[in-house]
């Protein structure tokens, strides 16, 4: 009989104001414009900790949102993720007031090349001893694309190509660069670290060209836990070979146990098992202490909710509030069908139907409102009937959405054998995660150079 | 605002690791059209320079013209975070770098960071003299007896502070504190206390920014809003 599955709890956050519930920045109290103060994340990260939250899971986006209407003007003036300071900053700080919080921080392998990257995060993985994963994606703004030089975004199969070379770059730098008992640090003999067991990867690939050997001596977890944010195919081939947690989405849960067993089965294609991969989706949750106060914090949101926001956000290449709302999105024309990233879009739906779904908080295919019991009752058929194994729950309010899931939800959730109790000292990510060390498992791709093999081997 | 007055030219000293968070303008090794690929070798030193140039005018026009100084207008009521007609992309074509923007941060207290530069070659000198704002001296050897001394001929020789090399941590930075420090105060050339505000307003106590002689400066209000 096995035991309860119990829930992976994230905080999803942005460093940003608008991050994705767009418009509500203006709620009473809301502290999202704080984000510039160091104290912001400091405050944020006790809070969570303090609730027994495993992580929480810095998104990240290195342009602007400027395709709706032909400008960023709506992101602009909404603060939808510009301005967006980056993630990787804050981790230090939040990580210095806490012992046991994670921090999954998004990074994108098309811009910026990997041998500066390797030693970040191995920094990190020093300072919060093991406490970071790594979100990896490829990027998808036009925009990042023209600030890093290039005319337009990278083609996606080819970033998924370059991806995959940058994850080898990486394990080897990781895994592979400095064995376990590379540092001595023998006072007597001035010997800190010994050359013998540190070496030059000299990667010579596609995309990428890098000698090493790598800077960092090897962290508690060595290659941070690997998550990946998916649901296309070459992302699934990818997710499967490197992906510790997928964060994914889709338009309901259906789509969503489908990509789940996609990946899955990547994965064993790849070597691995399927239970070695996590599944963690966006939920949005509002609580109140009776169905009235929740209904009423509900109509709050709903009431502040930016359509316009949404349609920045999803990228719409064209303005369907230009149509009259009767127009079947079949008739309209050619050049709109880019109808937004991540939406699938039924021909036969009107102009106006869609857009309806814009800034509707309910629409959202994780979604719980109500008392702490109704609310946990979802949440437990998340994890049993969809599949999933954790959420990054949606912020409406800061702090209110983390401190109302805290006060309310988990004590609920830990009465049910679903949410652990404490942590465990001096746990890494990964430890808690999976129970199974701190390290890699075998069986993962990016093992294969530890020790040093599969390393073009040098002479002399 | 400067609320302690100081000898007209303080000694300033850090702790050599503020390498790490100060912002020390260096030559880079990525190429620019194969941002990807490794290098063979090192770039010619004269061509660090110039590649470092353009870097450095690309941050000034992120930093200092891509967002004018009252964009954030964080209006709750209308529901404005930041007024679209402040805030510029600089499309930045040069031969190493093409930049579209906008900056995707908003004003910070300094802008542009405190400037460092380390590098006494003929190209260094000019990209110092033409950019930074502090050359890193460094203080080699150990501090004992007299150290005062030397510090104070130090800056009679026209150098405004020092990089303290540490032997031992914290060691070293205890003995300095505890007993050198004591001396410069009693002389004049360290401060008492901290000033107010931003590192660049401690160091030259004229304002949280560049100074408008700075060429960064030439960015302010430079570009025209994107959305026209």
């Amino acid at each position: 009989m096995s035991a309860k599955k119990q829930l992976i709890l994230n905080l999803f956050e942005m460093n940003c104001v608008s991050h994705i519930t767009h418009g509500l920045w203006r709620l009473e109290g809301n502290n999202r414009e704080r984000f510039n103060d160091i104290e912001y994340w400091t405050q944020l990260a006790r809070l969570l900790e303090s609730g027994g939250f495993d992580a929480v899971f810095l998104a990240d986006v290195i342009g602007t949102y400027d395709v709706f209407r032909g400008s960023a003007d709506v992101s602009i003036r909404e603060g939808l993720q510009i301005p967006n300071n980056d993630p990787v900053l804050v981790v230090p700080a939040m990580a210095a007031v806490t012992e046991h919080l994670g921090f999954g921080i998004t990074f994108s392998t098309t811009y910026e090349p990997p041998f500066a990257w390797a030693r970040r995060m191995s920094t990190l993985d020093h300072l919060t001893k093991g406490r970071v994963g790594w979100n990896i994606v490829t990027s998808y703004l036009a925009n990042a694309a023209r600030n890093f030089g290039l005319s337009g975004e990278v083609e996606h199969d080819t970033r998924y190509d370059m991806a995959d070379e940058y994850l080898d770059v990486l394990y080897k730098l990781w895994e592979g660069s400095w064995d376990d008992d590379a540092i001595v640090a023998d006072r007597e003999r001035n010997v800190f670290a010994d050359p013998a067991r540190i070496r030059a990867i000299d990667h010579d690939g596609t995309w990428f060209k890098v000698e090493g050997p790598h800077l960092s001596s090897p962290s508690r977890q060595r290659t941070p836990v690997l998550f990946t944010a998916t649901a296309s195919a070459a992302g699934a081939r990818f997710a499967g070979r490197h992906a510790e947690v997928v964060f994914t989405g889709g338009p309901d849960t259906e789509f969503l146990k489908r990509t789940m067993a996609t990946i899955r089965q990547a994965a064993v294609d790849a070597g691995r098992h399927a239970d070695d991969v996590r599944f963690v989706t966006t939920a949005g949750v509002i609580v109140g202490r009776t169905a009235d106060e929740a209904a009423a914090k509900l109509a709050d949101f709903q009431r502040l909710s930016s359509p316009e926001g949404y349609l920045a956000h999803a990228g719409l290449a064209f303005d369907p509030a230009a149509f009259p709302p009767e127009t079947r999105l079949a008739d309209l024309p050619a050049d709109t069908n880019g109808i937004g990233r991540w939406r699938t879009v039924d021909p036969e739906q009107t102009v106006g139907d869609f857009l309806t779904g814009f800034g509707d908080l309910t629409r959202h295919p994780l979604f719980a409102v109500g008392t702490p019991e109704v609310v946990a009752d979802q949440i437990e058929s998340w994890l049993d009937d969809v599949g999933i194994d954790g959420i990054n729950l949606l912020q409406y309010h800061s702090y209110g959405t983390a401190e109302d899931f805290i006060e309310l939800v988990v004590p609920v959730l830990r009465e049910r054998g679903r949410l652990r109790t404490a942590y465990e000292k001096g746990e890494t990510l990964r430890q808690r995660l999976f129970g199974v060390g701190d390290r890699l498992p075998e069986r993962h791709h990016g093992t294969r150079y530890r020790g040093g093999a599969h390393l073009p081997a040098r002479t002399g | 605002m400067p609320t302690t007055t100081r000898a007209a030219r303080p000694l300033h000293f850090a702790a050599f690791v503020m390498n790490t968070t100060g912002h020390i303008i260096q030559g880079t090794w990525r190429r620019p059209s194969a941002r990807h690929v490794g290098l063979d070798g090192l770039t010619a030193h004269d061509e660090r320079y110039a590649w470092a140039d353009e870097y450095v005018d690309v941050t000034y026009k992120l930093w200092e013209g891509s967002w004018e100084e009252d964009a954030l207008v964080q209006d709750r009521a209308t529901g404005i975070h930041s007024d679209l007609d402040k805030v510029h992309r600089i499309n930045h074509v040069g031969p190493r770098y093409t930049v579209e923007g906008p900056h995707l941060v908003s004003p910070s207290p300094q802008r542009t960071p405190l400037l460092f530069q380390a590098g006494a070659s003929e190209a260094g000198r000019t990209f110092a003299a033409k950019n930074a704002e502090a050359k890193a001296a460094e203080l080699d050897g150990w501090i004992k007896d007299l150290v005062a001394d030397a510090l104070a001929d130090w800056q009679a020789t026209g150098v405004d502070g020092i990089n303290l090399v540490n032997a031992e941590i914290p060691g070293s930075y205890e003995e300095f504190v505890d007993h050198v420090v004591p001396v410069l105060q009693r002389r004049g050339p360290a401060q008492r206390e901290y000033s107010e505000g931003t590192l660049r307003q401690k160091l030259f106590g004229r304002g949280d920014r560049l100074p408008e002689r700075h060429p960064a400066t030439r960015y302010r209000g430079a570009f025209a809003p994107q959305h026209s």
